[in-house]
This record gives C-alpha cells, sequence and structure tokens, in this order.
C-alpha cells in the first residue's frame, strides 16, 4: 500500500491551468466516485481551492495508479494530457505526506502562513470521508496533518504578522488606540483597497463608520455596506473632527487633506490621536501631516513595506516550521510501520487460536461427563495459554517494525508457516488498527 | 537587617527583574506571571522586614538615605501591585522591576549612621508625611517610565520603521493614559505630602516652613509638576509633549530625593 500524491498548485501552473482544472464545491463528491471507481484506486481525497488540485489516495499498485490518476485529471475537463502533464506533480510514500503536512500548516500557500487552507484541506476530508473515500490510511494521514498544522500555528510564530496592507493597517491602529471598537472611522473615496481596509476595522471590532464622497450617493452606497453614515466631500473639515481613522482612498489628483486641516483637526479634538491610512495614489493627505503631534500618517508604500517585512519574518518562521513537519511525518512513518506487520500478528494469533480451539473439542469429548462449569474452566485454560504464550512475540514484532526492521516479521511467517503474503485480512484488521486509533 | 531577611527580599527581586526582562524580549505571558508571582512574595517580605524595623528601632525607619531608599523601593512595588491588579499589562513593571530592585540593592550597600533616638520622628504625623510623599515620588516615577515607553513606540510608528518595540509596549493610548493617571495619582499624594509634612513641622518645632534644600526643591518639583497637571488639563497638551514633560519632572523627582540631602545636610539630609 503506497500513498500517491497528483496535483498542480499555484507554482506548477498558470492560473488559466488552474481555474479549468478547478472542481466546484458541488461536484466534488461526484468527481470523487469517479476517481474510486479507477481500478487501481482504494482511497481518495480531492483537494480544490483557487490555488491548488490535488488528489491524494492509497493504491497497491502506486505507478499504475498514478498513471490513472494523471490521466483522469486531465480527460474529465477536456485538457489534453500532453497541455496538462507539464504542470502535474507526482510524490509517494514519504515525500507524499510530507507534502500534505506542508500544505495543512499553509507552508505551501501563496501567502505564506495564511490560516484559510487548514479549513479547505478538512472539508476536502470531511467531503471523502462522507463518500467513503477514506479507509484507514487516509484517516490517518489526515488527522495527523492536523494535527502538524496545529503544532506549527501555535509552536512557531508563522501567523503572527501581518502581511498584507489592509491588515498591516489594522495592526498599526491597534499601537494607536487602545480599543479599536470605540474609534471612528471615516472612508474619504471609493477605491477598492480603501473599502477592503475598512472590512478588516470592521473584522478587528469596528462599529462606527463615515463615508466622504464626491458623489452623494455613492457615499451613501458604501455607507450602508459599513452601517456608516454617509457625508459629502465639501463636508470633510468637519468630518476630520469627529474621525479617529481615516482611510483616504480618492481619484483625486492633489491632496485633498492638507496639513493645515489636520492641525485645525487636531486642535479642536485636544490633540487626541488621528491615524490617517491614504492608500491613494496620487496621495491623497500631505505628508507632512506626519510631522504633526498626535498625528500618524502612513501611505501605501509604507504600508506595503511594512508587510513586506513581515513576511520575510514569517518565512524566517517557516524554516522552523519545516522541522516540525519532518518529526511529524517520521512519527507518521512509525505508525505506519506498526500497520504493515498487523497482518502477521492477526494469522499468528488465529493460527494459536484455531490449534487451541480443535484441541478442546478433542479434550470436550473424551470427558463427556463435564458440566457448563468444567467446560468454562478449559475454554478459559486453553484461551489463557495462547494469549500468554503470544504476548512477548507480538510485543516484540510490534517493536521491532516501529524500528523499521522487517526482517523479525518475515522469519516470524516463515517459522510458523503463515503462507499468505500478508495482504490477505488485510482490510479487516486495518478496521481494527483504526479503532484503536481513532480521534 | 539581618542577612537571611534581606535575602528573601532580594532573591524575588532579582529574579522578577530577570523574568520580566525575559517577558519583554521573548514575549512570554508566563514569564509575566512568574514575575508577578514573586515580586507579590518579595514584597511580601519587604513589608515584613520595615515592619521588623519598626519594632525594634520604635520609629518609622525612613530617617536615612539607607532606609529612604528601601521604603522607596517598597513603594514603587506597591503601587506597582496595585496597578498591575487593575490592568492586563506588565508592560510598566519591566520599567518598575529593575528600577525597585536597584534601590534595594543600594539600599543594602550602604550602612546607616548612628543616630541618637529623636523624639520628632516618633510622632503619628511623621509616617503619614512619608507614606504620601514616597507614593507621590512612585507614581512620578510610573509616569516618567510610562513617557519613556510612549516615547519608543510613538518613534517607531512616526518613522514607519515598526521596530522590535512596536509588538512588544502597549499601544500609545493606553500609555498615555497610564501618565495620566499617574501624574494625577503622583500630584495629589505630593499635595498632601508636603501638606501634611508643614503640619508636621508645626507640631515638633512651631512652624509651618523651614527653608532646607529638600523643601524648596520639593517646591520646586510640586510646581513643575502643577504646570503639567494644567497643560494636560487645560491647554489640551498630551501624548509627546506631555511625555517628555512627565521625564523631566522624573528627573527632578530623583534630584530632590538624592541630590538635595547630599548637598547641605539639613534635617532632611536623609532624603
Amino acid at each position: 500500500m503506497e500513498i500517491i500524491l497528483v496535483g498542480i498548485n499555484h507554482r506548477t501552473a498558470p492560473v488559466d491551468v488552474r481555474e479549468r482544472l478547478a472542481c466546484p464545491t458541488t461536484e466534488v463528491g461526484a468527481e470523487l466516485k469517479r476517481l474510486l471507481s479507477l481500478s487501481d484506486v482504494e482511497e481518495a481525497v480531492l483537494v480544490s481551492t483557487c490555488n491548488r488540485v490535488e488528489v491524494y489516495c492509497v493504491s497497491e499498485k502506486p505507478l499504475e495508479a498514478s498513471v490513472a490518476v494523471r490521466a483522469f485529471l486531465g480527460q474529465h475537463r477536456g485538457i489534453p494530457g500532453d497541455a496538462l502533464d507539464p504542470h502535474l506533480y507526482t510524490y509517494m510514500g514519504t515525500e507524499a505526506v510530507r507534502r500534505l503536512f506542508r500544505v495543512s500548516s499553509s507552508l505551501d500557500s501563496m501567502v505564506l502562513g495564511e490560516p484559510q487552507i487548514l479549513g479547505q484541506i478538512k472539508d476536502a476530508y470531511r467531503v471523502a470521508a462522507t463518500h467513503g473515500g477514506t479507509q484507514t490510511l487516509l484517516n490517518k494521514l489526515f488527522h495527523r496533518a492536523f494535527q502538524a498544522a496545529k503544532r506549527v500555528r501555535t509552536e512557531t510564530r508563522i501567523g503572527a504578522y501581518a502581511v498584507s496592507v489592509a491588515s498591516t493597517a489594522v495592526e498599526l491602529a491597534s499601537k494607536i488606540f487602545t480599543e479599536l471598537a470605540d474609534r471612528t472611522v471615516l472612508i474619504v473615496g471609493a477605491g477598492e483597497m480603501g473599502e477592503l481596509t475598512a472590512q478588516h476595522l470592521l473584522g478587528a471590532g469596528v462599529t462606527k463608520f463615515r463615508v466622504a464622497n464626491r458623489t452623494f450617493s455613492t457615499a451613501e452606497s458604501i455607507a450602508r455596506r459599513f452601517g456608516g453614515v454617509p457625508a459629502p466631500l465639501d463636508k470633510l473639515a468637519d468630518e476630520l473632527l469627529l474621525a479617529d481613522i481615516i482611510i483616504a482612498t480618492t481619484g483625486a489628483p492633489e491632496p485633498i487633506i492638507t496639513r493645515e486641516m489636520a492641525r485645525a483637526a487636531l486642535k479642536s479634538r485636544k490633540n487626541r490621536p488621528m491615524f490617517f491610512i491614504d492608500i491613494a495614489v496620487p496621495r491623497d493627505v500631505e505628508p507632512g501631516v506626519n510631522r504633526l503631534d498626535n498625528a500618524f500618517l502612513y501611505d501605501i508604500d509604507d504600508l506595503q513595506g511594512i508587510s513586506d517585512r513581515n513576511l520575510r519574518e514569517r518565512e524566517a518562521e517557516a524554516a522552523r516550521a519545516e522541522a516540525l513537519i519532518l518529526e511529524e511525518v517520521e512519527k507518521f512513518g512509525a505508525w505506519r510501520a506498526t500497520l504493515e506487520v498487523a497482518p502477521t500478528i492477526i494469522e499468528l494469533r488465529s493460527r494459536f487460536e484455531k490449534v487451541a480451539k480443535s484441541e478442546l473439542q478433542k479434550a470436550l469429548q473424551s470427558v463427556p461427563e463435564a458440566g457448563e462449569k468444567e467446560k468454562k474452566a478449559l475454554e478459559l485454560l486453553a484461551h489463557n495459554i495462547v494469549g500468554k504464550l503470544l504476548h512477548p512475540p507480538i510485543t516484540m514484532l510490534k517493536k521491532c517494525s516501529e524500528n523499521g526492521d522487517r526482517d523479525v516479521a518475515r522469519a516470524c511467517r516463515t517459522l510458523f508457516c503463515l503462507e499468505s503474503d500478508g495482504n490477505e485480512g488485510e482490510s479487516e484488521d486495518e478496521s481494527d488498527a483504526e479503532e484503536s486509533d481513532d480521534y | 537587617m539581618s542577612h537571611t531577611f534581606i535575602m528573601t527580599v532580594l532573591v524575588p527581586y532579582v529574579a522578577t527583574t530577570a523574568l520580566y526582562l525575559y517577558y519583554f524580549s521573548a514575549q512570554s505571558r508566563s514569564a509575566e506571571k512568574a514575575g508577578l508571582a514573586l515580586l507579590a512574595v518579595g514584597f511580601t517580605a519587604h513589608t515584613a522586614l520595615l515592619i521588623g524595623s519598626y519594632i525594634t528601632l520604635g520609629r518609622f525607619p525612613v530617617i536615612d538615605l539607607k532606609e529612604s531608599l528601601c521604603f522607596f523601593s517598597w513603594s514603587l512595588v506597591a503601587l506597582y501591585l496595585i496597578v498591575r491588579l487593575r490592568t492586563p499589562s506588565g508592560a510598566l513593571g519591566v520599567f518598575v522591576g529593575p528600577l525597585a530592585t536597584g534601590f534595594f540593592i543600594a539600599a543594602c550597600s550602604i550602612t546607616s549612621p548612628d543616630r541618637a533616638p529623636d523624639a520628632r520622628f516618633m510622632t503619628a504625623l511623621f509616617p503619614v508625611h512619608i507614606l504620601f510623599a514616597f507614593l507621590g515620588h512612585a507614581a512620578f516615577a510610573f509616569a516618567g517610565g510610562s513617557s519613556i515607553m510612549y516615547l519608543l513606540q510613538e518613534r517607531g510608528l512616526k518613522e514607519h520603521r515598526p521596530g522590535p518595540f512596536l509588538r512588544r509596549l502597549p499601544s500609545l493610548q493606553q500609555l498615555d493614559a497610564m501618565n495620566y493617571h499617574s501624574l494625577t495619582v503622583g500630584f495629589f499624594m505630593l499635595s498632601l505630602g508636603i501638606f501634611t509634612g508643614a503640619l508636621w513641622l508645626h507640631n515638633v518645632e512651631g512652624r509651618f516652613l523651614k527653608w532646607d534644600p529638600k523643601v524648596l526643591a520639593s517646591v520646586v518639583t510640586w510646581l513643575l509638576y502643577a504646570v503639567i497637571m494644567h497643560t494636560r488639563l487645560i491647554v489640551g497638551w498630551r501624548g509627546r509633549r506631555t511625555a517628555i514633560l512627565s521625564i523631566i519632572g522624573f528627573c527632578c523627582v530623583l534630584l530632590t530625593f538624592l541630590g538635595m540631602g547630599l548637598i547641605k545636610p539639613g534635617f532632611h539630609n536623609f532624603l
């Protein structure tokens, strides 16, 4: 049994390929069924997000299965095989495990450390589980991936620093003001970036929004979205008196907030601090505003610069995360090794039980006068002898396989003439293992 | 003060300082909590130490420089523990911890001169005067500390280069509020301290004023803080300007506290 990963992501394929291959959420289930109907695929999970389409599957014949999945991905979306092939990657075994752990921990994301990917992987797993796509191996694999992701998030600071312009603005605002919820935000203009920043502030708890715009109806429509109050642009000076955080995002060719306006506003606000977020190009706020006491002005380049620096800090944390991932991959490997030895253990036990049972029958036939009580005692005796005899070798078998030693299991099979090659009855004992290891 | 007794205060204080510095550099909340717990332990021992001295000496133990430094260290910790109970941030502890420990070590390293028992220091008003004056000074230390943090934070934000302090220090608004509360409490305490000091002097010597350098410096300090309060409350200054004034004010306090006593030994020569 081997774990196989076939897929594309934002590094290997341009968006026009990714969007053709992407699978709408509603169709993932049906797609999965088709995948599982491929002859060599035994378990499968399909992950489809805007940056990646990946199939994690389990097969007896990994090479055949990977070829089949590659062909499948191209066919059903109507992409000719040779057009898709250069973008597809295939990983097997430990490397496939490591890839999944990295993806779940957001080490492979376009924005390093972004938190959404884990939720998307969880969804993909849930869909596969409900469609019967996962059994022992993928169940365990995905649970371990979620565990790894959690460790990375709590033990490194990979998600700690803001890496977008909007979230950087919110982080800075929270270093100027204590309670963002009590602050008033003034949105000047109708830029997309400005609204995104306002959205982030809304998420951080801000409730009081005011919107100033040259076109009053635009102001009204933006204000409605944020539950705010609209105002015409010529009332800007009055609006400044009320605003703690000003998001400037107009298309005006000249600054619309001058140093004098800011100074006057600060004076009548009794110097309560003002935070100007100027995301407009050309700039809306005179740079001199930053030299006023209690006024803090950031333009788009300042914010971008900080985001970039934070991203570099995340990259430094990513190195630590990779080490954690390797640890988790190793742990998963150890678990798999115990899984491989399981069929031997089961067979060994059933062989012994069988002998005990037939000998018990013979013994009971020779003493027909034995009552219920005596029968029970004899049964227990036979069962206990088997259990006690098998306990040390089984413990040793498990231990050796955890350490990667497969010779002991092989020797055991030879010694006790366990004829089958170990695959027989595997699904049965896998479900046993799953029960004991379930989350 | 027995050697062992001093160690029961000194060891927790030094450990607290180390934990607070670690908390600040590694941003570890648990280090801050452990530091706070140790500070409380040290403070309890410190209080016991002062009560012990009171009993053996038969007077309030704040007569000479050694005793004053020891008591100022106690005032700083007492005020910090009160403030910390009311605010979730331990940032001020990074400033107060080393300061209080430093004063305590200074107190331990000098010896008290022999002094004949003086009836003037046995009156009930004397400890009241001392307590108000010292807590006032401690509050001004807090105002100074939060102002230093404010200036660091403000510079980072103004220069658009958020350095290592940005994430470690509280928000500007919070630091400004700390400064405001410290100034208010300090000013109130110092006023009461001067008032009760005058009353005490009247009781023991029959006059309200005695012009020694310490009294003069205290009045100047009081006037300076009166001006700071005025600019803050009436003129509407806040933030950077108030922070700078608060730091200047605290320098005056240190000068009054240590400097004046050293220049001319009057009856305040101990302070």
